[in-house]
């Protein structure tokens, strides 16, 4: 049977509000699968045109897939959202790249024309799991010096990242951190990120945490708008004693959840869906476990090569920012500037929280709406780190370039 | 209200096993920036197998979370009131056990009068206000609704009832005088 490669597009994104994690938080009394749901719906809801028994698959990834974030979740999610039976679906995990990765496979199964439409995203729920719940690592790891015991603590990855690159300087990843808070502001109080999050009503028993009863969350709760130079430099570097990394320049500990629409193009433009971004490439790579933060080189020059791209064809990036220090090694890496504006223009995961396996999709869609204001960009590129020494790399194309300079 | 919280006062005398619901209220900023919003849950500590009801204090809970956002409303403080439940029930009306305990026919009228007197405060407030039935709703608990200006039904929601007379000691929660426009 004669087979043609399909073009891949983004149709849709959207994400909960993001929540710190623990007792206090937004979320703490919302199971995470009823978070994915929400992200669900709200796909519906906005893509009135796509009949529902249309799409061929749910893929939901989550790293700790036990309890509310076990059971299937794409499935289950699926039931819950209230998709027709006939659709299928399955749980996905790479870590902090597993919406990542419910993307790509997804995709290129839709490539090989196995799918016309997909639902794929991701949810963490922190609070309930928090990182390592239930792991079991194989002693031979160590005892075969497989890893270097510090591989398993991302926090001391990112200690391990700043040694290996000297010129990444504490300072430095303040500034970035900073800079990353003050653009998220800037995004929220342009309405950019708003529009891509679906509200979420959630109850609250705990007298403790603030008012009870049901309320309703329609904003990231980890944000630090004001953070200054001089409200980073006095906190503890929790990973290493005079170590660099600090709540203040690393991602947090939180709750929530993607979903996003794919579908082959010309399935898209048959049903009348957005064309959001096209998919050129994309490529994962592994690396040292101890030094994780690296991985987006990696994967990016594959992917980039894949493309048959360079560096320089790139002209809007979203790098997860699980560690300033990791932004500032691609940066470095491939000679951009800390500050230049190409980067994670509506700031990052410093600002908005990491709910590990959903973040993927966080960056598509916030690069999605860059592509729509700025077509005179023809390619961007979503990336992160993954723990145990990973990469992910995805290359886009926007479907709105107009021909310009970039 | 102070009537009304003097019947209620008198009504929670007779009832001292009541089981209590709470009516709490909790601000929320609505999306696109349209305002604050206060939102009264009423809840009874208890899981779903302990519906909710309405008796003397619980009905002075409600009455006193009124005045809040009452005033939180006049003061041009919130832009909206909602009430809603605890999850899988809103509010099934009155509290049958208490039914038992009332031997006189006017301690019974007082507690009936006072949720009408209470739920009806709900169509004088200076902003609109909405019910969100969630789940479970009878009786006294359907007509909490009936005096908001909006109201939504969750899907999730099997068709919401109004017991007959007989059974409740506000007549159907006089859900049936009061029907939704
Ligand atoms: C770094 C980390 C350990 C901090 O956890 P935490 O101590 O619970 O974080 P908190 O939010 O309580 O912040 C700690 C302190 O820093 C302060 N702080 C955090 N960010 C700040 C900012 N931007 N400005 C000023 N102060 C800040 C907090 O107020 C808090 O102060 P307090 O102790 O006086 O209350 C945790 O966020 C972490 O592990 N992050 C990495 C997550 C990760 O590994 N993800 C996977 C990547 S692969």
């Amino acid at each position: 049977m004669p087979r043609t490669i399909r073009d891949v597009v983004f149709v849709d994104g959207v994400r909960t509000p993001f929540g710190k994690a623990g007792p206090k938080g937004i979320y703490h009394e919302t199971r995470a699968d009823d978070l994915v749901v929400k992200a669900i719906r709200e796909l519906l809801r906005r893509n009135p045109d796509l009949d529902p028994a249309r799409i061929d698959e749910v893929a939901i990834a989550a790293t700790t897939q036990i309890g509310d974030q076990g059971l299937t979740l794409g499935r289950t999610a699926g039931i819950l959202a209230g998709l027709p039976q006939s659709v299928p679906g399955y749980s996905i995990d790479r870590m902090c790249a597993g919406a990542l990765t419910a993307v790509t496979s997804t995709a290129g199964s839709i490539a090989f024309g196995a799918y016309d439409v997909v639902v794929a995203g991701g949810v963490e729920h922190m609070g309930r799991h928090p990182m390592g719940e239930g792991v079991d690592p194989n002693p031979r790891f160590v005892s075969e010096k497989l890893v270097d015991e510090s591989a398993l603590f991302m926090g001391m990855t990112a200690e391990n990242l700043h040694d290996r690159y000297p010129t990444i300087t504490k300072r430095r990843a303040d500034e970035y951190a900073v800079r990353s808070q003050e653009k998220a502001a800037k995004a929220y109080a342009d309405g950019k990120i708003q529009q891509d999050l679906v509200p979420v009503s959630v109850r609250r028993t705990n007298a403790e945490a603030g008012e009870t009863g049901w309320g309703l969350v329609t904003a990231d709760e980890p944000m630090r708008p004001g953070t200054t130079m001089e409200s980073l430099a006095g906190l503890k570097t929790p990973f290493r004693a005079h170590g660099r990394v600090t709540a203040g320049n690393a991602a947090g500990l939180n709750d929530g959840a993607t979903a996003s629409l794919l579908a082959a193009e010309d399935v898209a433009r048959e049903l009348g869906l957005p064309v959001k971004m096209r998919l050129v490439s994309y490529a994962f790579a592994g690396v040292e476990p101890e030094v994780m933060g690296y991985g987006p080189i990696p994967a990016t020059e594959k992917a980039l090569s894949k493309a048959g791209l360079s560096i320089s064809d790139i002209g809007l990036f979203e790098i997860n920012e699980a560690f300033a220090v990791q932004v500032l090694a691609f940066l470095e890496h491939y000679g951009i500037a800390d500050d230049d504006a190409r980067v994670n223009q509506y700031g990052g995961a410093i600002a908005y929280g990491h709910p590990l396996a959903s973040s993927g999709v966080r960056l598509m869609t916030q690069l999605a709406r860059q592509f729509e204001e700025q077509p005179e960009v023809r390619y961007g590129l979503t990336t992160m780190c993954v723990g145990f020494g990973m990469g992910a790399t995805v290359v886009w194309e926007n479907p709105n370039f107009n021909g310009g300079s970039k | 209200m102070s009537t009304t919280t003097e019947l209620l006062k008198g009504a929670a005398e007779l009832f001292p096993g009541e089981v209590v619901t709470q009516a709490h209220v909790r601000h929320l900023d609505l999306p696109a920036g349209a305002g604050r919003f206060a939102l009264i849950t009423l809840d009874n500590g208890l899981d779903h197998t302990k519906p909710t009801t309405f008796g003397p204090q619980s009905l002075a809970n409600l009455d006193a979370a009124i005045d809040q956002v009452e005033k939180e409303a006049a003061d041009g403080a919130i832009t909206g009131i909602g009430i809603t439940g605890k999850p899988f029930i809103f509010a099934v009306g009155a509290d049958l056990k208490g039914v038992e305990l009332l031997k006189e026919r006017e301690d019974a009228l007082a507690i009936g009068k006072g949720g009408h007197d209470v739920f009806r405060r709900l169509s004088g407030l200076a902003v609109p206000t909405f019910a969100y039935y969630n789940g479970a709703a009878m009786g006294g608990g359907v007509e909490v609704g009936l005096h908001c200006t909006y109201r939504t039904v969750s899907r999730a929601l099997p068709p919401s009832r109004c017991p007959r007379s007989s059974s409740a000691w506000f007549p159907a929660g006089a859900a049936a005088h009061c029907s939704p426009t």
